[in-house]
């Protein structure tokens, strides 16, 4: 690891956000990386590291957010079953 | 080995147990602060498998390499030599006992044995369905009362659909409050039909709710099933239903007039097997097992023409290192049993990977199934509306057994052995 890189040791709270709990550059992040392992902590090193917690938080979600996502994935699915059933039913189709 | 600084496990007297063998990612892992290692085993990239032995000295563990061979095919005689070590008659009971505890995972040890048996013990007799429900529940780590052993067995053999419960309870609430409306009291009165209206609003039915409202259903369904919702909940309750339920026990049994009273046992029969669906399920979602597949599953009650049929999901889920579960929006898998009236059971396999979803749906016969794969594109483009992003989509002829299943067990045929006495 370079003298100008950093790493971040993270945490996700409940909410899906996630949590800096130490940063550090050159050697001591060296030293860091390996405590966070240790400790079972996710770690970030790179260059790019804002935009990769950016991309992280706004992956992962709370259980409510998931469940809001997937009761309308399921209802879309349930309700074009529904309508093939229809249509097999009257022997039509989506594609005439 | 020797491990400086970390306190020895404590071994089992008798360590011979059979194990599942695990996938690669759900291999235990452990830091040892110093190693000394006999041969050049340990290559970056490579997978490494050993074996524990009795340590020779304090503070010392031995390890020996693995290979292939060491282990075998999963067979009953394993089983049955396994009992004999631990001094267990090799009854049928016994194995059939061991068999369902290897396949949920659970060491075979004298002293799991003796606990399950223990548990089962309670019961007037023991099917194999019982065996299955206490194995589950003690490789979930949630107590292994008879009633919990009860209602998840009863589960597994009889399977109960909610939506058929709630359609069957809405039947004879009518057929009663139209019989005896003049006998029945109005607080009695009042609990029923607020039960069928908290039921009825559980339905998901297109044609009338629409697809915001069948996602309220579905959201509040969860809710009812033990599946932790946080705060959405507008209107009903976690609990709503149960104890809807159980309010309605107390006024059916205390209350009951004896004119009213095949109709009564009617409903109680038709809520009696509610309360045990969604006690079944908040077992299942309550469950989180180590090593194994762990996933929310719930039955959704759907309005399919003039039909209360039943939807099943399975929502698979991760852990963090905290043990809080989590589905990444990019990265999650779900199986949805839809049933219909015409086309039969529609059952999707739907993978979220890197943010592109792919599904699978498998069909009772190549007719349908043709249909369906003509069909999907309209599907892709629905979803594509709601911001998906679309990969592979195909229907195929399912198998008859195919389909969600609640508390799947690994197929015993299909594990290893490995003997780890020494």
């Amino acid at each position: 690891m370079g003298e100008d890189k950093k790493a971040f040791a993270v945490r996700q709270q409940p909410d899906g956000k996630m949590e800096v709990l130490a940063a550090a550059t050159g050697k001591a992040a060296e030293k860091l990386l390996e405590a966070a392992s240790d400790s079972g902590l996710e770690v970030l090193q790179d260059g790019n590291l804002a935009e990769e917690m950016e991309r992280k938080a706004e992956r992962s979600v709370s259980p409510e957010q998931v469940w809001d996502d997937l009761s309308v994935l399921v209802a879309e699915i349930e309700g074009f079953v529904e309508e093939l059933d229809d249509l097999w039913g009257s022997g039509g189709s989506f594609n005439k | 080995m020797q491990m400086s600084g970390m306190p020895m496990p404590q071994m089992p007297q008798n360590f011979q147990q059979m194990t599942p063998r695990l996938p690669v990612n759900n291999m235990p892992s452990m830091k040892l602060p110093q190693t000394r290692l006999p041969m050049p085993m340990a290559l970056p990239g490579r997978t490494a498998m050993a074996q524990t032995a009795m340590p020779a000295e304090p503070r010392m563990m031995s390890m020996a390499a693995l290979r292939e061979q060491s282990f075998t095919p999963m067979k009953e005689e394993v089983l049955t030599a396994t009992l004999s070590s631990m001094k267990m008659p090799a009854t049928k009971e016994n194995v059939a006992l061991a068999k369902s505890m290897v396949q949920s995972g659970i060491p075979l040890t004298q002293e799991n044995v003796k606990d399950l048996k223990e548990a089962l013990a309670k019961l007037p007799s023991v099917k194999t369905s019982d065996m299955q429900a206490a194995t589950f529940l003690k490789s979930a780590a949630l107590a292994t009362t008879p009633q919990n052993i009860t209602t998840l067995s009863n589960f597994i053999t009889m399977n109960p659909q909610l939506g058929a419960c709630f359609f069957e309870f809405s039947k004879e609430f009518r057929k009663l409050a139209d019989n005896r409306k003049g006998a029945i009291s109005s607080d009695k009165m009042a609990v029923m039909s607020k039960t069928a209206s908290v039921m009825g609003n559980l339905v998901m039915d297109s044609k009338t709710k629409g697809s915001a409202g069948n996602a309220k259903a579905f959201k509040d369904m969860a809710g009812q099933a033990g599946i932790e919702l946080p705060s959405f909940m507008m209107g009903s309750g976690d609990d709503e239903l149960t104890e809807l339920l159980n309010e309605l026990r107390k006024v059916l049994y205390y209350q009951g007039d004896e004119d009213s009273q095949e109709l009564y046992s009617k409903l109680e029969k038709a809520f009696a097997q509610a309360e045990d669906v969604l006690m079944a399920q908040k077992l299942i979602n309550k469950a989180r097992r180590e090593g194994q597949d762990n996933f929310y599953y719930l039955q959704i009650p759907v309005k399919i023409g003039n039909e209360e049929l039943t939807a099943e999901l399975k929502l698979y889920y991760t852990t963090d290192y905290e043990g809080r579960r989590l589905v990444d929006r990019d990265n999650f898998e779900f199986e949805l049993l839809v049933p219909s009236n015409n086309i039969g059971d529609s059952y999707f396999h739907v993978v979220m990977l890197n943010g592109i979803m792919s599904m699978d749906v498998g069909m009772d016969t190549p007719g349908v199934a043709d249909f369906m794969n003509r069909s999907l594109p309209v599907l892709v483009e629905r979803l594509s509306v709601l911001g998906y992003s679309s990969g592979e989509f195909s229907a195929y002829v399912r198998q008859d057994d195919e389909g969600v299943l609640p508390m799947d067990m690994q197929e015993f045929e299909s594990m290893e052995a490995l003997d780890l006495s020494y």
